[in-house]
């Protein structure tokens, strides 16, 4: 069986999606109040996509929108506009692009907020010191079609918790690959990833949650004549259990 | 160039991004709210009018009648048992706590009061305060106060109420009380248990089937138990009743988005923000926020975005005009 080489194959494919941009713009935003400033530094992904697939398909260049601009850009307008929140901020660059040009259908801005957390003593909090808090990432994803509405969600990630006891899992169903024991008291550890849309009311409609079952195992030490009694853990970065569910808000009928 | 790039600032950054405020929760309100011109102030035989009004569903109307009666003798609870139970009709719950509450304080027994707090609390989440309000409605009520013990042991403040109000279903062998049974039905719906609560409500609408408040509670059960459809015929006889019914048209149009006919719920809250604007030349705060709410979200099921501009700035006028919503 010999596979012919085909001609460019503009005749029986084509572009359906097309969205360039840049990645990992950092910017950090300082507002100052007399002796109170505000900081916020962010890290955001922004994509556009263009009306027409020229670039793509000659290399005319003549629509193209430098991604070395959409970066100056991104500066330009936490001066102009200035940073309150990444929400915000995404809107404005979305709605920057779309409005600037007429040649923009589409545009995506991911968002992340470093957790700079204001320094804190006996609840007086610091007018310009700052402490990072990798605690959780806030972030957020705005995407917005040419004479649309900007579809709006936020999120939290990376927030890693854990709980020693009261925790079990029991009543589970076992087929003939089941080995797991039931237990009713375990380590339960997870990283929250949770994501939310707004509706265009700015209340949240819908609550995406995604939670990994991050495994901690009892090593056994008997063949080293040690009864371990559920004190020493090994922990098991993966496999891991995976659990995720989505949430939406129900109009509630009044009597 | 800077000229350039100011000029594209449209906004002062220094202002806030959001002025959301968070709703002062009922049971720490400041009071009610009086209307600030209300044309209505020295106009006697105001309650009279006032409960005329609301017979025949102008309830804007009605509720400035009463205020002005109010103004005229503070003291006066059946005005502020009125005010309450009209406000609720309008759509306004909060108003409608704060009145309630007001009569209350003047007349702690009044049984019309209470099961109506007990509605409004439930339709707030707020279930400790409906579960006292049920509770007290027992103690005050003569046929079964005797029911009403103080310790019943580890149990929920719920499920408490919930078995006094079962206990006195079953003293009724020969018949149904029909305030009996809408307090059943309010348990019923905070417990989540919608069936029973559609039982109870329709063993009420036996008694009283022209009840246009009962239709609507027997409605609002189907709806939250998601029986949108059932809930639909509720609404429709509610209105068939009182056609001036605002809280009862603004549950139409929920089930309608619940249902996918986004025109249809638009059309419904249109019908229902006309109906009050039309009653007394109101102001935007005249007119229930709630169904504002509503309204913006249905059209924004519609992606119409010149329209669900037109529901932010509060422009009725055009958006009955685009959805060809005349007067009723």
């Amino acid at each position: 069986m010999t596979f012919t080489k085909s001609l460019p194959l503009l005749q029986n494919v084509e572009f359906v999606r097309t969205g360039y941009g840049k990645n990992a713009v950092k910017v950090m935003f300082i507002k100052r109040q007399g002796r109170h400033h505000y900081l916020i530094e962010l890290n955001a992904n922004v994509e556009i996509t263009l009306k027409s697939r020229k670039d793509y398909l000659t290399g005319d260049n003549s629509d193209i929108i430098p991604t070395d601009t959409i970066k100056n850009t991104v500066h330009a307008l936490a001066k102009i506009k200035g940073v309150n929140t990444i929400e915000q901020f995404s809107l404005d660059l979305c709605h920057h692009f779309l409005t600037s040009f007429n040649h923009v259908l589409r545009a995506k801005v991911y968002m992340e907020e470093a957790p700079w957390k204001r320094l804190n003593k006996n609840g007086v909090e610091h007018a310009h010191a700052f402490i990072y808090s990798p605690e959780a990432c806030r972030f957020c994803d705005v995407e917005q079609n040419l004479g649309g509405t900007p579809v709006v969600h936020s999120g939290v990630k990376d927030m890693k918790v854990l709980k020693t006891t009261q925790s079990g899992f029991e009543g589970f169903l076992r087929d003939r690959f089941t080995t797991l024991q039931e237990t009713k008291d375990r380590v339960f550890c997870t990283t929250v990833y949770s994501r939310w849309r707004y509706n265009k009311v700015q209340d949240v409609e819908e609550i995406e949650i995604v939670m990994p079952n991050q495994h901690y195992f009892t090593i056994d030490m008997t063949k080293m004549g040690l009864n371990n009694k559920d004190e020493v853990f090994l922990p098991l970065d993966s496999p891991s259990g995976n659990i995720t569910g989505t949430v939406c808000r129900k109009q509630r009928a009044r009597l | 160039m800077q000229a350039e790039w100011e000029e594209l600032a449209r906004r002062n950054w220094l202002e806030e991004s959001d002025s959301q405020q968070k709703p002062i929760p009922p049971s720490v309100s400041p009071g009610y709210y009086f209307s600030t011109t209300n044309p209505f102030r020295d106009q006697p035989n105001a309650f009279i009018e006032g409960q005329e009004k609301a017979r025949q569903g102008d309830l804007n109307a009605a509720v400035l009648l009463l205020e002005a009666a109010i103004l005229q003798d503070p003291n006066d609870a059946e005005a502020w048992q009125m005010l309450g139970t009209t406000q609720a009709e309008n759509e306004n719950e909060q108003a409608a706590i704060a009145s309630l509450q007001r009569c209350l304080e003047l007349r702690p027994n009044n049984l019309q009061a209470l099961m109506a707090l007990a509605v409004s609390f439930t339709n707030s989440g707020l279930l400790r305060e409906a579960c006292d309000a049920l509770r007290r409605w027992i103690r005050h009520n003569h046929r079964y106060r005797h029911l009403v013990q103080d310790s019943r042991g580890p149990t929920s403040p719920l499920q408490d109420v919930l078995l006094l109000f079962q206990e006195a279903a079953l003293l009724n062998v020969d018949g149904v009380d029909p305030d009996l049974q809408t307090g059943l039905g309010v348990l019923y719906n905070l417990s989540s248990e919608f069936d029973k609560a559609v039982e109870a409500f329709s063993a009420a609408l036996s008694v009283r089937p022209q009840d246009y408040l009962l239709w609507n509670r027997l409605g609002a059960t189907l709806a939250n138990g998601n029986r949108s459809q059932e809930a639909v015929e509720a609404y429709s006889r509610a209105l068939e009743l009182q056609p001036g019914f605002i809280r009862s048209r603004y549950n139409l149009g929920i089930s309608c988005i619940n249902l996918g006919a986004h025109r249809e719920a638009v059309s419904n809250f249109l019908t229902a923000l006309n109906q009050q604007r039309r009653s007394q030349s109101c102001s935007q705060q005249q007119m229930s926020a709630n169904i504002w709410a509503a309204l913006r979200i249905a059209i924004s099921m519609m992606d119409r975005p010149e329209l669900f501009q037109a529901a932010n700035m509060g422009d009725l006028d055009l958006l009955m005009a685009a959805f060809q919503v005349g007067d009723l």
